[in-house]
């Protein structure tokens, strides 16, 4: 007894390389060579099990030759997807004491002391901002998603900031 | 606001993205509909009535057979008859289309990346597929990612084109290369007004002034837009920045009184902060729990003794345990192992839920294998469950041979009607005919299965190897009773009015090793005609032919293990965990696994070392082997001495309910039941307690003491309404690779992995590079998957399993069409909006020196390539020097520990090579705001 559909032809696949490129007159180099580029291409894509077995598995796996921080800022570039957890939610984990304040300060220390080389500050520029305290605020205490998702340029920012800083 | 960049043509837009973000087009969502029910037609597994035909011919050609005349596609406006009559070979469609299309072969890479990532479930699930070996559906129906881009391909051209005739241009890429170059502001306002981002007041006027075509205006327009929009930007993030700054303390006049250079610095540190804030948040929840772990452990050892000085390798153990038990390292094992541990004298080790013993299962009543070992093992061996009333001489030591049981099931089954099916499945000999059963008979398969199942009976498991004379004896009598079944179904002629001589005669020629005409057919006269029809109906339908005997063969062989494998494996799993001496009267081997109702994700609850199923098999398989006589005079012979009165007992650990239940009872010595029945009782006492912590992490309420607990988590397990019924391995934070002394008595949430291991056992290191190299990586792929699922459950996770449709058998999808959703759902990372699951990477915490570390991952590079490039965060506690060190971008940093001063950079050395550092640098650029 057999049921409609799988059964109903018995033609099979072609195996060989030689089925592949021959019978459609595409030659079999090039053939082969834009199945290599799909499977090249494909590297990137996680491996997705049938359900019954589900196996868990990095969904990042395919980046795992970067380092992780820029891993995250390619795969969410490239699924638009998000690499970390809200602002709003790594603050309430801070207010359930998962996230030591001091290690933030730390951490914002270290940014400071990786970015700064680059930014010394000049004589001109008169006293300066604590950056630390402004990083450390940024991320404890504004609710906001960040400080805006655009960034017009430094220039523009800055005439609107000084001739509206003492402004109510 | 920046240009639309012609260099991203291909790279991170598709020619039709281009379409739908200047024209406001929904090419994709067509595509994405289109190509996903291609898709569930084709990789249907039996959820569906209705079959797509010629599946046999692959995913391409099948699904263009019915493309060329389907009417759904041409009520798109899709005519895929022109592609698709000129090949029907999937690489030459590419070929076609991307020659067709223009785009330049030196960005068919990235075009071919940009199509598999907009269904990227679907894609997985045919590239997993691809390579899997034996997968039936895939031997049966095959498809790959070229068969996959293909369609999207041939799809996307018709699209496209229809396009470029409604809007009157070419929508090829070197039209599009030209028109990002020669009209970039009508591109730039298109490209506003059809994403959304158009500021109000304006939507009218581009739009009036995009239809009249004119470029001089459009220009015009688009500079004044542009500043406009810089402008109202700007004063926008001002306005935020003067409110960040006072709530750090500095006032809007002290801000303005500033000078331009200190603004300007704080600026470009805010806005280049931003794109690292993430990661900075994710480094202090890691640092967080780093430091406190390791405040929790030096505060235990300040109170039990350094394992350095106390019982070392041979000595005796821990005292008063005369039970061991050997738990999975998942982390829910954590709680029940100190539960255990708490209510009565126990030992407990953890190590990976497959207990060292990687095999194919072939359960009884089903004909094909499931791998039950972490899915980046293979395994050779195959091990068979049968009936326990065929195993007379009851207990593990000794046993039949899997001929003489074999045989007796074969000859007990004859009076069923499907006795054929069950027979050979019984030993595993048709292996895929349980698939054949489905596809052929679904109706009466599933009865018999169903008969099977409800009346399962005790059973055993088989795990020695076969003879060769017995493997041909074995084939021979099967084949015997397929010749029975076959006269029977084809002649009505029953057993009784044939002679054995009959049948053997007739399996002979079969089998092309006698020839016709036979006794069978001279004495029911049958002409030649209707004997060669039988036979070939033997050799083809019934697979009495040289080749089926020889595969058949072939998979006898791998049946069971050879003694000296069973020893090898026992030893291995005994040294690892650092269990060579003092063993107990009983050792438990503790599998694990869930029990839900209505939950396709069950087998996510599962063991993830036994490839997302449960872990008893192994546990069952390891006892057995341990048990042995033969197995243990091979481990003594390598200085294991396992005592003839310790007796090695598997159990099931239930995680949803803490029910912890021993299997293979039946085998032990009668003068052990005493003994059985107070553990029954302390793992239950210790289930009640797990029962009671998992209740106040569920947010049970009204739970006021054990018993309730247990009967409400019992009561979650059963509900075919639960969402959530345990929280499974979320959570999950550590891997702590030491001996049981560093965390005993510990309350560690159940959040870490927690591997045995004693250095002082592995002079080689290779104990240590197997952990690294197998439970480690299961472990970081449980982590990461957890991680990715709670920062975004729409994209990594699989959304709220409320929406969840289990399609073609395989997998899940929300709604009636989308991608295969791939992750974990909602409901086992989230609490409500918020995350339950606090995403980490896996902290692993290996207790030995550090240079034997250093030379472990030397030897393993995928485990050094996930430790530098920071995906998981590796700290080693040294005994032998008294130093925690912990490798961080790319050094190591050290601190005594037990600690007793701040942490300090005692030494720096790279894992191998450094890595090169990301440098934070980033000059913050200006770039739109879409």
């Amino acid at each position: 007894m057999r049921t409609n559909g799988d059964a109903d032809t018995t033609a099979t696949r072609p195996s060989t390389p030689e089925a592949t490129g021959h019978a459609t007159g595409t030659p079999l180099g090039r053939a082969l060579k834009i199945r290599s580029m799909v499977t090249v291409a494909g590297e990137f894509l996680p491996f997705m099990w049938p359900m019954r077995n589900f196996i868990h598995h990095n969904p990042l796996n395919g980046f795992e030759h970067l380092q992780f921080e820029e891993a995250v800022a390619q795969a969410t570039r490239l699924f638009h997807a998000r690499g970390y957890l809200r602002r709003t939610d790594y603050q309430a984990l801070m207010q359930e004491g998962r996230i030591d304040p001091d290690v933030i300060e730390d951490l914002v220390s270290e940014f400071l002391r990786d970015w700064a080389p680059d930014h010394d500050a000049c004589e001109d520029d008169g006293e300066q901002l604590d950056l630390k305290r402004i990083l450390t605020t940024l991320m404890t205490r504004m609710d906001q998603p960040s400080v805006g998702n655009a960034y017009p340029s430094t220039d523009a920012i800055l005439a609107r900031l000084r001739p509206s800083a003492d402004q109510p | 606001m920046k240009m639309l960049d012609t260099a991203l043509i291909g790279v991170r837009w598709t020619l039709y993205d281009l379409v739908d973000r200047l024209y406001g087009s929904r090419i994709n969502a067509t595509l994405n509909e289109l190509q996903i029910k291609g898709c569930m037609d084709f990789l249907d597994e039996g959820q569906s009535v209705w079959r797509m035909p010629g599946r046999r011919q692959g995913l391409f050609r099948a699904w263009g057979h019915i493309a060329k005349r389907n009417r759904r596609l041409r009520l798109h406006g899709l005519d895929v008859g022109g592609i698709l009559a000129q090949t029907d070979q999937p690489e030459a469609a590419i070929d076609l289309v991307m020659t067709r299309l223009q785009i330049p072969e030196r960005l068919w890479m990235d075009y071919f990346a940009l199509e598999l990532s907009k269904l990227h479930g679907w894609a997985g699930f045919v590239r997993w597929r691809a390579q899997a070996k034996g997968y039936y559906w895939q031997d049966r129906n095959p498809a790959d990612l070229v068969d996959f881009i293909a369609i999207r391909l041939v799809l996307s051209l018709p699209l496209i084109e229809e396009a470029g005739k409604q809007h009157q241009h070419d929508f090829r890429y070197p039209a599009w290369v030209r028109c990002l170059e020669e009209r970039p502001h009508e591109c730039l306002l298109r490209h506003e007004l059809h994403s959304g981002a158009i500021l109000p007041d304006y939507a009218h006027r581009v739009e009036v002034v995009l239809d009249s075509g004119d470029a001089t205006r459009i220009k015009a327009l688009c500079l004044e837009y542009e500043h406009e929009k810089t402008a109202r930007e700007a004063a926008t993030r001002a306005q935020r920045l003067q409110e960040l700054c006072e709530r750090a303390g500095i006032p809007r006049a002290e801000l303005a009184g500033k000078r331009s250079g200190a603004l300007r610095r704080m600026i470009e540190a805010v806005y280049t902060f931003r794109s690292h804030e993430g990661f900075v948040w994710t480094q202090a929840l890691e640092r967080t729990y780093i430091r406190a772990l390791l405040g929790k452990l030096a505060a235990h050892r300040a109170i039990t003794p350094d394992p350095a000085s106390g019982p070392g390798p041979g000595e005796p153990r821990e005292k008063g345990s005369d039970v061991q038990a050997l738990f999975c390292i998942d982390v829910r094992s954590e709680r029940l192992r100190r539960q255990l541990e708490r209510v009565g004298h126990y030992e407990t080790f953890g190590v990976a839920g497959f207990f060292g013993v990687p095999v194919n299962f072939i359960e009884l009543g089903k004909g094909h294998e499931t791998a039950l070992c972490p899915a980046i093992v293979t395994p050779n061996n195959v091990a068979l469950e049968m009936p326990h009333r065929h195993a007379h001489g009851g207990h593990g030591h000794g046993g039949h041979s899997l001929f003489h049981l074999a045989t007796e099931v074969v000859h007990d089954l004859k009076g069923t009607v499907l006795a054929p099916y069950i027979t050979v499945e019984a030993v595993g000999l048709l292996f895929g005919f349980d698939m054949a059963g489905k596809t052929l008979a679904p109706a009466a398969y599933n009865r018999w299965r169903k008969t099977l199942d409800n009346g399962k009976q005790p059973t055993r498991l088989m795990i020695d190897k076969i003879s060769r004379d017995d493997a041909l004896d074995l084939i021979a009598t099967l084949q015997d009773e397929m010749v029975v079944r076959a006269v029977d179904r084809h002649f009505g002629i029953k057993r009784e009015a044939i002679t054995t001589g009959m049948i053997h005669e007739l399996r002979e020629i079969a089998l092309g090793r006698a020839s016709a005409p036979s006794d069978f057919a001279r004495r029911f006269d049958l002409d030649a005609a209707a004997e060669t029809l039988f036979l070939t109906s033997l050799r083809l339908e019934y697979g009495l032919n040289p080749d089926q005997a020889k595969i058949q063969l072939e998979h006898l062989a791998r049946i069971g293990f050879r003694i000296e494998r069973q020893a090898l494996l026992v030893g291995n799993l005994l040294k690892t965990i650092g269990l060579v001496e003092g063993f107990a009267k009983i050792v438990l081997v503790v599998g694990h696994g869930s029990s839900s109702q209505n939950n396709p994700y069950e087998s996510a609850l599962d063991c993830g070392a036994c490839g997302g199923d449960r872990g008893l098999v192994n546990a069952r398989i390891f006892a057995a082997m341990a048990n042995r006589r033969e197995v243990r005079e091979r481990l003594a012979e390598r200085g294991i001495r396992i005592p003839d009165e310790t007796w090695f007992i598997p159990a099931l650990h239930d995680t949803t309910t803490d029910e912890t239940t021993l299997d293979d009872i039946e085998q032990l010595p009668p003068g052990r039941l005493t003994q059985v029945a107070r553990i029954q009782a302390d793992l239950a006492a210790a289930g009640r307690l797990c029962a009671r912590e998992r209740c106040s992490e569920l947010g049970e309420t009204d739970v006021d003491s054990s018993e309730s607990a247990a009967d409400r988590v019992k009561r979650n397990a059963m509900d075919w309404t639960q969402v959530r019924p345990e929280w499974g391995l979320s959570k999950n934070a550590s891997f702590i690779v030491a001996g049981r002394s560093l965390t005993r008595t510990l309350d560690l949430e159940g959040r870490a992995f927690l591997h045995s291991y004693d250095h002082r056992l592995d002079p080689s290191g290779e104990l240590l590079v197997g952990i690294l190299s197998g439970p480690l990586i299961v472990a970081q792929w449980i982590n990461m998957e957890h991680y990715f699922s709670a920062v975004d459950n729409e994209v990594f996770g699989s959304g709220s399993k409320i929406y969840h449709n289990v399609v073609g058998r395989f997998g899940v999808m929300t709604g009636n069409v989308g991608d295969l959703r791939t992750g974990l759902p909602a409901q086992t990372v989230l609490k409500g909006e918020r995350p339950y699951h606090q995403p980490m990477r896996l902290v692993t915490l290996i207790e030995a020196p550090l240079t034997c570390v250093q030379d472990a991952l030397a030897k393993v590079f995928k485990v050094r390539e996930l430790v530098q490039n920071g995906w998981v965060r590796l700290l080693v506690l040294d005994p032998v020097t008294g130093c925690a060190s912990l490798f961080e971008q790319g050094r190591w940093t050290a601190q005594p520990w037990p600690p007793g001063t701040e942490w300090r950079i005692k030494a720096s050395q790279p894992v191998t090579a450094p890595p090169p550092r990301r440098p934070r640098k980033r000059v913050a650029t200006p770039e739109t705001s879409a």
